[in-house]
């Protein structure tokens, strides 16, 4: 591994947390030209990364079941809530202003 | 029309409009004097938050459903690559929201309602985790029984990235977990996990070349 290499190895790992720099970003692609070890390196970090953003990718909560939780939090916190008819604090402090 | 009615009407329909909802989210100029700086989206977000908890607290029922629509499909997905189970997941999303719920009305504690819901679900999957032997089996089970189609080569992927995730440290896993496949910026993983963001920034990069490292053997095993 080369002097280069090893600077290419710091802007990988930059550029895989988003926090490479323009100036740096052109440094890296001079050096991966030349270098197909740190290209490879880089390649397959990628190829990775899509692999384990696709194996993961599942459908999110059902509507049914969101509908379900949200009105099981409704009953089962109804202690701690107003009911619709009441006035919530925050109402309540609202100065009355009449004409 | 009243200011309530105006707000219950933009967080029910829109969970992004909030930002531009005066009555809850006050212009920078009234928000801040001096040379501050105005405050992001992100800061923007908090503020709401903070002011829908206290509604919530005061028996508002529709801050209660504002909180559920912010946070309900980042809890789920949290759990659902936790736990690698659907079924899990709805289980931990809901014991989670009862108790950050009841928390939030209960205490007035230093941290965010979004912080402890997430930290719940958090510990809930682990819990979870823990309890089940045969993790790696539930998440090929039920990768197997994916309803949508998907190619040999695809299940063959898909086989390799569960079964590497399956074999890395949970530290790496969650946290690729969490960046990767959630999509969670540096600052709300290290908030979730307990490190900086500095240190969780570097620890994504070492556990990302992990699961490279092994995935390469397995597909260098498989030509």
């Amino acid at each position: 591994m080369t002097n280069n290499c090893k600077m290419a190895e710091q802007l990988i790992e930059l550029r895989l947390i988003d926090l490479l720099s323009d100036e740096q970003h052109s440094l890296l692609n001079q050096h991966l030209v030349s270098c197909i070890a740190c290209a490879t390196n880089l390649q397959s970090l990628d190829q990775s990364m899509t692999a384990l953003k696709e194996s993961s990718d599942h459908p999110g909560i059902s509507a049914a079941y969101r509908e379900k939780l949200h009105a099981r939090l409704l009953d089962e916190l109804s202690d701690v809530l107003i009911h619709d008819d009441q006035p919530t604090a925050h109402q309540r402090c609202l100065p009355l202003i009449w004409d | 029309m009243s200011n309530d009615l105006l707000f219950d009407t933009c967080t029910v329909q829109s969970k992004t409009i909030f930002i531009a909802s005066d009555e809850l989210c006050p212009s920078p100029t009234s928000l801040l004097t001096g040379t501050q700086l105005a405050p992001n989206k992100k800061q923007y977000n908090e503020i709401y938050e903070e002011r829908l908890v206290e509604r919530f607290r005061q028996g508002d029922a529709v801050a209660l459903t504002s909180l559920f629509e912010m946070y309900v499909d980042r809890a789920f997905g949290l759990a659902r690559s936790l736990t690698g189970s659907r079924e899990d997941a709805e289980e931990i999303v809901s014991e989670a929201f009862l108790k950050a719920f009841r928390n939030a009305a209960n205490y007035r504690g230093d941290a965010p309602f979004s912080v402890w819901l997430f930290r719940i679900v958090r510990n809930l999957s682990f819990d979870r985790i823990r309890q089940r032997q045969l993790v790696l089996m539930d998440y090929l089970d039920e990768k197997d029984a994916d309803p949508r189609g998907s190619s040999e080569s695809e299940r063959a992927r898909d086989h390799d990235v569960r079964t590497s995730l399956a074999e890395m440290t949970d530290e790496y896993r969650e946290v690729l977990i969490l960046c990767d496949v959630e999509e969670w910026d540096a600052v709300e993983t290290a908030n979730l996990i307990g490190k900086t963001p500095a240190a969780t920034r570097s620890l994504l990069y070492r556990a990302r070349r992990a699961l490279r490292d092994n995935l390469s053997k397995r597909w260098s095993e498989d030509i």
